[in-house]
């Protein structure tokens, strides 16, 4: 998914948590809204979350971090995590991994310099039948071999 | 009659191509003239058959064909099913694509 984020900003950060401050289960719904707007969870809001739900940073900061899709910093425009849980290793994925790492010229967990694709690993899919499997832009994708992992590759690069 | 196709749209069958799988049946389909009603399943649970392409008779869904796993590959092998079905299936060369 290619979303055009707008850049953080103090007061359209405030709105989007007063927007949201009244529901049941404000913070995680407050923390997606964020990252909606602006692409990641900017480490100022955090402070914000808090105040705004009467909670201690450290417990908006906790459910922050405890759920790995919460970025810390903008993605690139695309996004494949490829699934590195147990399942997918025994059919393969460390050669996959490897092999796409190369292709991309950068390590898993990080982002091309040309901002266009964000590398990631990821703890199961639920998709073990299918392994070793990834998840690209948000479309599953399973029984990776090396022939679709670089045409997958090559798609990014277009 | 119309024709019934039951394709799985199971994230583990979309996964390995059951979206493209059920797009190029209703191209061809429309195509030929011949009129289908592709109908999205949920799981089978046949992950490892799937994308699974199931094509349910005169006398209903009891009594059907399947074909599985739809590649273009295994669709060579299954000429004399092509018979039954009364088209040509192209289906997309590469995936994921």
């Amino acid at each position: 998914m290619t979303w055009v984020h707008e850049p953080w900003d103090t007061a359209r950060g405030a709105e989007i948590i007063a927007e949201h401050s009244q529901v049941e289960g404000a913070t995680l719904v407050i923390l997606h809204a964020l990252q909606e707007a602006f692409g990641y969870v900017p480490q100022a809001a955090i402070p914000m979350v808090a105040w705004a739900l009467n909670l201690s940073h450290a417990e908006v900061y906790g459910v922050f971090t405890f759920y790995h899709d919460f970025r810390k910093k903008r993605a690139g425009r695309h996004v494949l995590k490829l699934c590195r849980a147990e399942a997918c290793q025994a059919a393969g994925g460390d050669r996959l991994a490897a092999r796409a790492e190369a292709k991309l010229g950068i390590a898993l967990g990080d982002t091309t310099a040309d901002d266009r694709v964000t590398f990631e690993p990821i703890y199961c899919l639920g998709l073990c039948a299918t392994a070793p499997s990834a998840i690209l832009d948000g479309r599953v994708v399973g029984r990776l071999d090396e022939a679709r992992i670089d045409a997958i590759v090559a798609e990014l690069q277009r | 009659m119309m024709m019934r196709v039951y394709v799985s749209r199971d994230a583990g069958a979309v996964a390995v191509g059951a979206d493209d799988v059920a797009l190029a049946l209703e191209q061809v389909a429309s195509k030929r003239g011949i009129a289908i009603e592709t109908i999205r399943t949920g799981s089978r649970g046949l992950y490892w058959l799937e994308p699974m392409v199931e094509i349910a008779s005169r006398r209903g869904a009891s009594r059907s064909a399947q074909l599985a796993p739809v590649t273009s590959h295994r669709w060579s092998t299954l000429l004399p099913l092509k018979a039954l079905i009364r088209f040509d299936l192209v289906f997309p060369k590469t995936f994921p694509g």
